[in-house]
């Protein structure tokens, strides 16, 4: 919970220092989240490289993981389905759409822009990037509630870079490599989807 | 994403390299858990400086959040069934994971 509100606290921090023009020009500077993103990959893979668990699991149980990815999936759709019915601007078919972008925002809302317009990129950048947001801000609470898959399931397609750092710390390392093969296939089947249901 | 994969691939090479280094380790683990809040801070300062789309969050952006929360929901509430169903057969544990015992917890 602790950790929950100092992660709000800081992403509060930025963005009305962001808004309100307090920070210092370079803060803003579009690359930053980049660099913070790499320093942190480096670091969670010098934890996940020098420990034998993550992979112990891969070896273990093999190609039944990507029943991870597919269930995170199936789940998101099914629940964007429903909810769709309750939101006057969105029809089922683009929130599934937007759905099956599973948090890789950059990707779906430019998808969504081109194949049917600015009002849905907006949808769809809230979506997905809501999606990130909260799965990090969130992972505390979701490993200790509802166990260590639940951020990994979270993150859907950006628990292979964003949202890794918060699974490795709050998950733990066993569920470093699951959350890397997870986030692949979302990232790729992800995309596929939000054209095939906007094509529809 | 090919940089934050690279670096990703850089760190575990040197992760397997000094693996028994263990304070560098240990040391690398306590950088990168507040390194998160460093990362957050900036997400939040790149959505803070937006004045266009995501930033403004109109009726639009608070329909997409609604999404947002559903499909985390949805997908977390499909990971456990598949757990109970699938993963709980082989480690014959009682608590549905993919790793046994309790060891996944953080330890302190």
């Amino acid at each position: 919970m602790k950790r929950s509100l100092l992660m709000l606290a800081a992403f509060l921090a930025g963005l009305l220092g962001g808004r309100w023009a307090l920070l210092p020009a370079c803060f803003a500077h579009p690359r930053l989240v980049l660099y913070a993103l790499c320093a942190l990959l480096f670091l969670v893979g010098i934890g996940v490289g020098s420990d034998p668990r993550p992979w112990a699991v891969l070896r273990a149980r093999g190609l039944s993981l990507l029943l991870i990815p597919l269930a995170t999936l199936l789940g998101t759709l099914l629940a964007v389905a429903l909810t769709s019915s309750l939101l006057p601007a969105v029809t089922l078919r683009e929130a599934l759409a937007v759905g099956s972008g599973c948090g890789y925002y950059t990707l779906t809302s430019v998808i969504a822009r081109e194949l049917s317009g600015p009002p849905l990129a907006v949808v769809a950048l809230g979506a997905n990037f809501g999606r990130e947001i909260l799965a990090l801000l969130l992972a505390p609470l979701l490993a200790r509630f509802f166990g260590p898959l639940a951020p990994v399931a979270a993150g859907g397609a950006t628990a292979m870079d964003t949202t890794l750092p918060a699974i490795v710390e709050f998950s733990g390392k066993e569920y470093a490599v699951v959350a890397l093969l997870s986030g692949a296939v979302l990232s790729v089947v992800g995309p596929l989807l939000v054209t095939a249901f906007l094509s529809l | 994403m090919f940089l934050v994969l690279l670096f990703l691939g850089l760190g575990m090479v040197s992760g397997f390299l000094f693996r028994r280094r263990t304070r560098l380790i240990r040391l690398a683990d306590r950088l990168m858990a507040w390194m998160l809040y460093g990362l957050l801070f900036f997400l939040g300062v790149s959505l803070g400086v937006d004045r266009s789309g995501a930033g403004q969050l109109g009726s639009l952006g608070l329909q997409g959040l609604a999404l947002a929360v559903s499909g985390i929901a949805g997908s977390i509430l499909f990971t456990r069934l598949l757990s109970a169903q699938f993963f709980r057969a082989s480690t014959g544990s009682a608590h549905p994971e993919l790793v046994e015992g309790r060891e996944a917890r953080r330890e302190a």
